[in-house]
Formats: structure tokens, sequence, C-alpha cells
């Protein structure tokens, strides 16, 4: 399936699974997407809290940071040095070991190719 | 759709009047001619080139923007003494049959005086391009670029794709058109390879981005904005692949570089990272820089993705803004053309955006205004490069 198709499919398939629940817990109505089947991260849809209980693909993910749209969780559990993958490829590696629902980002994950930067380091250098 | 029909046989969605500074020197100069003009004389823009040294591609960069289809007649403003070679510019110009003046500072007495000689120039190059005639337009007259600024963790996910799914649209249906940026396809390289035209082109491609990639690393430091990881972005390559989808599924054509103009329709590359070791720094230290160059190869309007929120336009082509974050597009709906943010909230899927991306493609191209257009937003920078010139495996259709 072409990269696109399959990525905008996801998409409309969490959305619709979104839309049909009725359960109490805040913590099922969020949206997690997974864009590629070979993925071991998901892409935040919709914000949620630390400790929020993410349910998604058939697990249960407990999120440790508060997890803002387009950011990333585990979806499983990485170990350091692992590959992660979005889209189907990857797009580094791991620099921390971490448990599924684990917020993954410039703290615990490198690129193989170039670093990436913030306004903090900026100050320090 | 109509257009306004240009000697090289172009046809062009706007018809401008550029004032054109040829070094910082003459800059307020220019901007107060451009400042006075503009109520009543139709559109009247600025651009400019601060730098006094001679630049190969700065001149390219100029004579393509300057002859660009959108564009009726310019006025070039020179102090006097700069290194750019204003007498070879000015001949290009009006050998492309646009009504061209140029105003020398120190030849005219100053700058009150070039200001008011200026305004002068400025209204009958205005007068005379009136009567540019207009023709029908078709989508094989049409050149849309695409960039990304201020991206985030959705605009992979919904403005880019979208942008994909139009672009498929459009080469599909005969027009042109180009993404760029290859200092964000590092770790694209293999999937883009396969959808060279040709094993060649294939070669050509994994070459830029291996330099891109070495270019960068020598800079320190990779296409990257700390909002980009405010946003959920971690890494480079993460970055390339949601950039990546803007591209659609299209083959890709060729590979060019700024200045090059395709004459075939189809998609194509533009590889903006210069040739060589680093000589004059970062290759485009903000966002209008790609969109100059994009405008260099013949794009009449660049379609712009963002996820934290850009809200820029650019002189010339007009800026078409597609929101990626639901979050931004509440907070910066006014500058926003189309909200993708839909597509992560479930109000839209990305075939739907697509389409809406298209239509308002063809509607800014009839002559409606997007916003940033609206709102006065004609951002323009251009600094140095150096290129060595394409080689023929980068546009085997030729």
């Amino acid at each position: 399936m072409n990269f696109i198709a399959s990525v905008s499919a996801e998409l409309e398939s969490v959305q619709g699974m979104g839309k049909g629940q009725s359960t109490i817990e805040e913590e099922s109505k969020n949206c997690f997407v997974r864009l590629h089947r070979d993925d071991n991260v998901l892409v935040c849809c919709r914000a949620v809290n630390r400790g929020a209980r993410v349910n998604a693909y058939g697990r249960s993910l407990t999120v440790d940071a508060d997890i803002h749209v387009g950011h990333k969780i585990a979806f499983e559990e990485i170990l350091q040095g692992d590959k992660v993958k979005k889209y189907g490829v990857s797009i580094g590696s791991m620099t921390k070991h971490v448990k599924p629902g684990a917020h993954v980002h410039v703290h615990n994950l490198k690129s193989d190719y170039i670093p990436s930067h913030t306004r903090d380091d900026a100050v320090r250098d | 759709m109509k257009g306004y029909s240009r000697s090289d046989g172009r046809v062009g969605i706007r018809n401008v009047v550029l004032v054109v500074y040829l070094v910082e020197c003459a800059h307020h100069v220019a901007r107060a001619i451009v400042e006075k003009s503009v109520d009543e004389n139709g559109p009247v823009e600025l651009v400019g080139f601060p730098g006094c040294y001679p630049n190969d591609y700065a001149f390219l960069m100029m004579e393509r923007l300057l002859t660009h289809p959108n564009v009726g007649g310019i006025l070039l403003v020179s102090l006097g003494c700069e290194g750019f070679r204003r007498e070879a510019l000015e001949k290009v110009v009006a050998e492309s049959g646009r009504p061209v003046d140029t105003l020398v500072i120190q030849h005219t007495g100053g700058t009150k005086k070039s200001i008011v000689s200026g305004q002068e120039s400025v209204k009958t190059i205005a007068k005379s391009i009136k009567m540019a005639p207009i023709v029908e337009m078709r989508l094989e007259d049409l050149i849309v670029g695409t960039v990304c600024g201020g991206s985030d963790g959705t605009s992979g996910i919904s403005a880019n794709p979208a942008v994909g799914r139009c672009f498929d649209y459009l080469v599909n249906a005969g027009a042109t058109c180009i993404f760029e940026e290859t200092g964000e396809l590092i770790g694209c390289e293999d999937v883009m390879a396969d959808r060279a035209a040709t094993p060649e082109l294939a070669l050509e491609i994994r070459g830029a981005i291996a330099k891109a990639e070495r270019y960068y690393k020598a800079m320190g430091y990779g296409s990257f904005a700390p909002g980009n990881a405010d946003g959920g972005l971690t890494t480079q390559e993460e970055k390339s692949m949601g950039a990546y989808s803007k591209s659609g599924d299209s083959k890709i054509s060729g590979l060019i570089k700024p200045g090059d103009i395709p004459n075939q329709s189809g998609l194509y590359l533009l590889d903006v990272v210069p040739d060589g070791d680093p000589l004059f720094g970062f290759p485009n230290i903000s966002d209008n820089a790609e969109i100059a160059e994009m405008i260099a190869c013949g794009c009449h309007l660049i379609l712009f993705t963002t996820g934290r929120g850009s809200v820029v336009g650019s002189a010339i082509s007009p800026v078409i803004k597609i929101c990626a974050n639901p979050e931004t597009y509440e907070m910066l709906a006014d500058d926003m053309d189309i909200n993708a943010g839909r597509i992560i909230t479930g109000g839209a899927s990305v075939d739907d955006v697509g389409e809406e991306i298209v239509t308002e493609v063809l509607a800014v191209a009839g002559g409606a205004m997007s916003l940033s257009e609206e709102m006065g937003h004609r951002e323009f920078i251009l600094t140095y490069k150096r290129f060595e010139p394409i080689g023929p495996a980068c546009l085997p259709g030729r």
C-alpha cells in the first residue's frame, strides 16, 4: 500500500473507533494512531495527561508524561539502541530503554544522521 | 482560468510591478518608492539583494524572478557603486519584452530626488502593463511549488499527505509540481530513488541527499528548529519522512536547482543545498529563501504547510497556507487558508482536504487572493550561494 494511502487509512479507522465507543473513563476516549503496521510508536491526535490509560490496537498503555498532539509514545517495550519505526521506516535510535506508553522524544531518541537542537541547547552554547 | 500572456509563451496569474534594490544601501529608497506607489498603481512589490559582492547565483535568481510570468514591469534601484551587474540585468529584462527602468541614486541626486523619480517610473510602468494581454490558462501552463515551515508532529500526518494528494491530481492533469528541501529529505533517499523516472536520475537524487547530509553536518545544525521539537518531531529523518509525503505518489521526472525551469509537466525535486564545501553558510536561512527559489523555477503559487503556524506570504507568487495542527488552526485561523487539522480531529479525510487544496489552487490561480496575500505579506530574501549546473541525468525528459 502506498505511503499516503496507509497513513490516511489508519487515521480514518482510528477516528471511526473513537466515535463508536461509549465508555466512562476519560482515558478511553483518547486518540493515538499507528501510521504503519511495522511502527513501534503511536502518534498523539488528542492530548492526554501523565498517567492516562490509552487503549489502542488491542493494547492498554499508561503514558508516563503529558502527551501533546503530534508527540509519540512507545507502543511496545523499546530497548536502548533499538531503531524507532514510524511511517514504516527508522527515524532514529533509542538512547534509553523504555516501557510501553513512554513518551518518546529528544530525551530518549536520537537521529542516526544529524543531531536535533532546542532553544535550551542554544542557551547552553 | 485566465492569465497574463508573456512574450516567452508563459502565462502569469498576477501582473506585478517589481521595485528591486540591488544592494542594501538602496533598500530604503526602493521601499519608500513602493510605499508611495502601491495604492494608486495596482500591485507594486519590493524585492532586492543586500550584498555588494557579486554572486552568479544571485544574478541568476534575479534574472528568473524579474522575468517570472507573474511580473509585468520592473524598476531597478541602484546606489551606483555596488557590485551587482545592473546593466546586464536590465538588458535581460528588456529582452523579455517587459518595461524596465534603472534608477541610480548617486546619479539622480540622492534620496529625495530618487524617491520622486522612482514614483514617476513606477507610474509609467504600471500604466503600460495594464494593457498586458489576457489569455485562457490551462493546467499545463501552471507550476505549483510546495514548502513546509514551522512543522510539527502533525504536519506529516495531515497537511503534507493532503498536499501529496493535490500534487497527484495536478500532475495527472498535466500541471507541473515542484517539491524541495533536500536538507529535509535526509533519510528518504531509498523511497525517493524508487520513484525516479530513470536509474540515472535515481543516482542523482541519492547524490543530492548525500550532499545535503554532508553540508548540514558541516554547518553543525540540521534543518530543524526548536519549534519542530516542541511540536513532537524528534529527529531529522522523522521530519524528512513527514515532509516527503507532500510530494505525493507520482514518479519524479527530474532534479533541478534554483533557476532551472521545467519545460515538461510532471513532478520535480528542487535541490537547494549549495555545491562544494560550505562557502556562504546555512543554505536557506528561513522559509522565504526556499520560496524565492521555487519562484525562480517558475512557480506561480506556493502551497505552504505548517504545524506551529507560519504567517508568511511572498512577493511575486501568492502563498496558500495549509494548517496541519488543529490547535494551531484555533489560534491562527485568520492566517490559514485550509484547515488540515480536521484530518486529526476526525472531521475530514486526507482525500477531502486534498480536493479542497486543488479547489483553492484553481481559485487563487484565477485571481482570488490567499489570506496572506490579502494581508499584505510579501516577504522576500535572497542571499549568497554557489551551484554547479545540473547534469543531463537530472532532466531525463529533455
